[in-house]
């Protein structure tokens, strides 16, 4: 017989520590599927990287071929400790080549892309104990955009496959877009893909994996708004909703089986006060809730009642056009996240009756945190072949995180060795220095950014999660770096 | 609880029984039920069943109001009274006796005083290394070398049968380290454990015979509105019976035997020890307790068949029971190995059990079998465990015991001095007092006068503190310059004291026998647990005691202060070792 006990008490053995470190914030952003690096406000001088296959927009605003390709490398925390090494690192890789087909208004273009995205959280204590997430995406996707009666409208459509837990599994895209006149856009969107994760504890010598693959249905509507020259908005709502893929030829041994759905809310402002100076307002607001339930092949094994989880961010943004090839950036980002998450686990029941013991452990996990950023950058693009870009920002987080967990004192009733855990972590302060550099030669750019989070102040609580002290215990951090390396070429 | 659990099982595989006190059957009167109270009752169940939901789910609830350190004890006795009432009016009210049943043990479950009992129980046994005799002469005081082969090849897949060996013994052992604690735990148990115990196995019984009964766990019970609910259903409830006949077996066997010690003095050690004492014999129910015992430990194996019979042949939709045959994780066959070595446990337990082995453990004679009948220790148990010894009689002495420690710290002297003259000089000395005897070298060819009060304050200290031995040296050698010159240097120091240990009582245990012929077991078939075992020599021959191993004399020692730490070495003239830090207040 399977020990789940091993794994009900191994998941919250290896979720207190991996959220009890100064990198806790990230890692859990990580795990949620967020943008850890957007929301520490690096990357933020590199927007191409993002995927214009579905994005008609975009794709059509290509006027010429154009191969397009970057890496980058996030490694996001790693450290050395007595009863625990861990490491947190996140890798993307994209490739594109965009083919314009007519350069008229009514012009067309094709994308073709391969990306790959890999997260990654590797935990292990000194008694061996593994706690390893895993989230690998490789999609080749194939985008057509067109455009008619003069830009009025545009639509794009994608088809792709998704290399998903060593299955392949297809996945498709359409997007429009109407402009009744020059002052605003309608445009909408819809996407379903597949995604998935892995996740494996080893305990006692024994591992535990469980994997999990989900259905992705997202549709979002939005307007562009010109009103006058100097003023641009854009709002769009997204709603999701996410299902188990069930399709998959091998039954795994542990699965999750998610359902949630999602909402995000998404406001731009763009005010051109003069010519050299201009604003922009940023708002975001993201919902995701649902439940989820952990099978043992067929055989339901537990159940996350049910999770919640808020982020608000808003931004302010200026920028001055200092000369005819430079610029200055001065931003103001808030955040917060609220999460919420609740559950139990199933144990071996015979033997746990047998035992005088209850047969499930439950746990209840909330999360707050708070964020605020400000940055400074500057931009230099020198005589068209040199670019330099640098910016420095510094951050403030407060997070606040509390674990119950307790056995089920006779058969599912009662409460038996309830637990309780903080974060140790109450406070961190970061500053992140980012440079980028870019070099143009001929028909080729290449351009490699370098980021780095340097934390400059760490409040933790004395007492940890095993009642121990170990806020001054001796161990090393790295990590905090990120690379970018971008190459394109374009006749 | 595993110790607990270890101790149930235990008794699961050792001991006879004769059964539960049969209840009355509220049921009796049931052919004049009217319509009313049959729908009072189902009117009462549901306001039962709503305040188990709001009790359970209060518990959960602390939780999510607010970050609290533990959830505190919740009040099942409104549920309880509920289900009660509702058997008031239809005694054959499934839901009622189920609730009834359920509602008992939460009750036991939130008992504070049971709790500290079973933590203060499990602490003991964990550590049980009290009592230790001397080697030769308590042979069977020292049962716990014979004991695990009865129970080789445990019967519950899991279960360690040197487990369940230990946690009986360490029973034994926790009543003689410390009656008070077990005296206390016999009240706690006669008074609040038992009665509730079987008070809910008689409302289960009233329900496993109906097998299309289940019972609804609701979301809100589970303490999570956002849970699904769940069946429990006739597997849940063998099983439930099983677990509270196990415990109450365990429960009585406690209860057996007196651990009362009366005035924890000399003489009540003397008199407790002594043969045709209280301590350690039957308790005047005690016999009862024990048949008793191996009436539920029957009833526990034989709930477990129903158990696993029972979800064998389930054939509703197992996706919201709590316990379901998996092809994944549990296999049928893992339930017939239970009903087999369940099977075989009652054999065991009824009918005895032989077992060849190497008893005398001596290499050169054959393995023998031997038959042990587990029944006779319930059905006729010991009456006292002391006469099984040859005769003995007991007196008690009053000890000291000190423990030998050492230490041993370097200081570092930072100082210096002033010269008129320049050249190379040495500082040496060497203090040595050994058992009464005190030696002194030096070699001093500059006064250095740090180092003198140092070297003579150290010494100074060790003479106040009475060491045994102690060694100081400091060995310096520099050259001097004109002015004033850095002299660092570092005094070693080593030294040996006996520090008190403890105060204890010796009870000396001196047999009447005077050589081996005379030392003789006067029940060695022990009570018909060994029925082939009939004479003194064959029960010698058997289990290899030689004439060497008789000692007119052994020991047992007793901490005179229960209760606080049996080895505190922070009293007296203790000296903490390989830590300076004691000398630092004086040195400054």
């Amino acid at each position: 017989m399977i020990s789940i006990s091993k794994i009900s008490s191994g998941i919250i053995v290896a979720l207190i520590p991996l959220l009890n470190t100064i990198a806790t914030g990230q890692q859990l952003f990580n795990v949620l599927g967020g943008d850890t690096r957007g929301i520490l406000g690096l990357n933020t001088l590199n927007q191409s990287s993002l995927s214009i296959s579905t994005d008609p927009g975009l794709l059509l605003n290509v006027t010429s071929i154009r191969y397009y390709s970057v890496s980058t490398f996030d490694d996001i925390y790693r450290d050395k400790a007595i009863k625990f090494n861990t490491d947190v690192s996140k890798i993307i890789k994209i490739s594109r080549l965009e083919i314009p087909l007519k350069s008229s208004h009514n012009s067309s273009a094709v994308g073709i892309e391969y990306s790959y995205n890999s997260s990654n959280i590797d935990r292990i204590s000194a008694s061996n104990e593994r706690f390893l997430f895993q989230r690998q995406l490789e999609q080749l996707t194939i985008a057509m955009g067109q455009r008619l009666l003069r830009g009025r409208v545009e639509f794009a459509g994608s088809v792709g496959i998704a290399r998903i837990l060593q299955e392949i599994k297809p996945h498709y895209a359409a997007a429009l877009s109407i402009r009744p006149s020059r002052m605003f856009k309608l445009f909408s969107k819809f996407n379903e893909s597949v995604n998935s994760m892995n996740l494996n504890l080893d305990f006692n010598e024994e591992s535990f994996p469980i994997s999990s693959a989900v259905v992705n249905n997202i549709v979002t509507y939005g307007i562009e708004l010109t009103p006058l020259k100097l003023i641009e908005a854009k709002l769009s709502y997204s709603k999701g909703s996410s299902h188990e893929e069930k399709s998959f030829s091998n039954a795994m041994k542990y699965r999750l089986k998610p359902i949630s759905e999602s909402e995000y809310i998404n406001g731009d402002l763009i005010i051109k006060i003069t010519n050299n100076l201009g604003l922009r307002f940023k708002y975001s607001s993201f919902v995701n809730s649902g439940n989820q339930t952990l099978y043992h092949y067929e055989q339901k094994k537990g159940k996350m009642t049910k999770f919640e989880f808020r982020e608000h961010d808003f931004g302010l943004i200026g920028s001055v056009q200092v000369s005819s090839n430079s610029m200055l950036l001065l931003e103001y980002f808030k955040s917060k996240l609220d999460g919420y998450q609740k559950g139990h686990i199933e144990t071996d029941v015979i033997l746990s009756v047998l035992a005088l013991q209850g047969v499930r452990y439950s746990y209840r996990g909330k999360l707050r945190a708070d964020m605020t950023r400000i940055g400074l950058g500057y931009t230099k693009n020198s005589l068209g072949k040199i670019s330099f870009s640098s910016k420095i920002g510094y951050v403030w987080f407060n997070p606040e995180f509390d674990l119950s967990s307790w056995g089920s004192e006779f058969l599912v009733f009662g409460v038996r060795d309830f637990k309780r855990s903080n974060l140790n972590l109450k406070h961190a302060e970061v500053i992140v220095p980012e440079i980028k550099l870019g070099v143009k030669f001929g028909i080729t750019t290449l351009s490699y950014a370098f980021a780095q989070a340097i934390p400059t102040v760490i409040k933790k609580e004395i007492e940890s999660i095993d009642g121990v002290d170990d806020a001054n215990r001796p161990y090393s951090v790295y990590g905090g770096g990120y690379h970018l390396l971008e190459f394109s070429i374009s006749p | 609880m595993k110790a607990l659990l270890r101790i149930f099982l235990f008794f699961l595989m050792v001991m006879i029984l004769i059964g539960c006190e049969e209840s009355t059957d509220p049921g009796d009167d049931s052919d004049s039920m009217d319509e009313g109270s049959l729908i009072a009752a189902a009117i009462k169940v549901e306001e039962a069943n709503e305040a188990l939901e709001n009790e359970l789910f209060s518990l959960i609830s602390q939780i999510e109001d607010d970050l609290i350190d533990g959830p505190s004890d919740i009040d099942f006795t409104l549920s309880n009274s509920l289900y009660k009432e509702a058997l008031g009016w239809d005694p054959e009210n499934l839901d009622a006796n189920f609730g009834a049943g359920l509602t008992e043990v939460l009750i036991i479950t939130q008992d504070a005083e049971l709790q500290n009992v079973f933590d203060e129980w499990e602490a003991i046994i964990d550590t049980g290394t009290v009592f230790e005799p001397e080697p030769g002469g308590s042979m069977l005081f020292s049962m716990s070398n014979i004991y695990p082969i009865f129970i080789a090849n445990s019967s519950i897949p899991g279960v360690s049968e040197h487990e369940f060996t230990r946690s009986y013994f360490n029973l034994m052992k926790m009543g003689v380290a410390d009656p008070p604690t077990i005296e206390i735990i016999q009240i706690v148990i006669e008074e609040n454990l038992i009665p509730k115990l079987k008070s809910a196995i008689e409302y289960f019984e009233k329900v496993d015979d109906q097998s299309d009964y289940t019972f609804t766990v609701t979301p809100k019970m589970l303490g999570d509105v956002d849970e699904d609910p769940l069946e429990l259903d006739l597997t849940e409830i063998f099983l439930m019976e099983t677990q509270l006949n196990l415990l109450c077996s365990v429960s009585n066997m406690i209860v057996a035997y007196s651990f009362e010690f009366g005035v924890y003095d000399s003489i009540a050690i003397e008199n407790s020890l002594s043969q045709g004492s209280g301590f350690l014999a039957l308790r005047t129910n005690g016999a009862v307790a024990m048949s008793d015992a191996k009436t539920f430990l029957l009833a526990a194996s034989s709930k477990l068949d129903e158990a696993i019979d029972f979800l064998k042949n389930e054939t509703d939709d197992q996706i919201d029971d709590i316990i379901k045959i998996s092809p994944d994780d549990l296999h049928a066959s893992d339930l017939d190995s239970i009903v087999k070595y369940n099977a075989d446990f009652r054999e065991y337990l009824i009918n005895g059990w032989t077992l060849t082995e190497d008893w005398d453990d001596i290499s050169e004679t054959p393995e023998e079998p031997l038959t042990f009948i587990f029944s006779s220790l319930f059905d006729n148990p010991f009456e006292d465990h002391k006469a099984l010894l040859p005769s003995y009689t007991v007196w008690v002495e009053r000890d000291t015991s000190y423990y030998h420690d050492h230490g041993e710290g370097t200081i570092s002297i930072h100082t210096g001095i002033t010269s008129e003259t320049e050249g190379s000089y040495r500082y040496y000395r060497s203090l040595r007092w050994d058992d009464g005897i005190f030696t002194e070298e030096d070699d001093i060819t500059i006064s250095i006068p740090e180092f003198s009060r140092i070297v003579d304050s150290l010494n100074t200290r060790f003479q106040e503190l009475h060491f045994d031995y102690y060694h100081i040296m400091i060995d310096w050698s520099g050259d001097i310059v004109i002015g004033f010159n850095n002299t660092p240097a570092d005094v070693f120091f080593y030294y040996e004291v006996e520090v008190f240990d403890r105060l204890f009582y010796s009870a000396v245990v001196t047999f009447e026998a005077d050589n081996f012929d005379e030392w003789i077991f006067p029940n060695p078939t022990l009570n018909g647990f060994l029925p082939d075992v009939d004479t003194d020599e064959e029960f010698k021959r058997i289990f290899g005691i030689v004439e060497s191993d008789f000692e007119k004399e052994f020991y047992i020692e007793f901490d005179i202060d229960f209760g606080l730490d049996k080895r505190s070495r922070n009293s007296e003239n203790s000296v903490p070792s390989k830590n300076i830090s004691f000398l630092m207040p004086w040195l400054k």
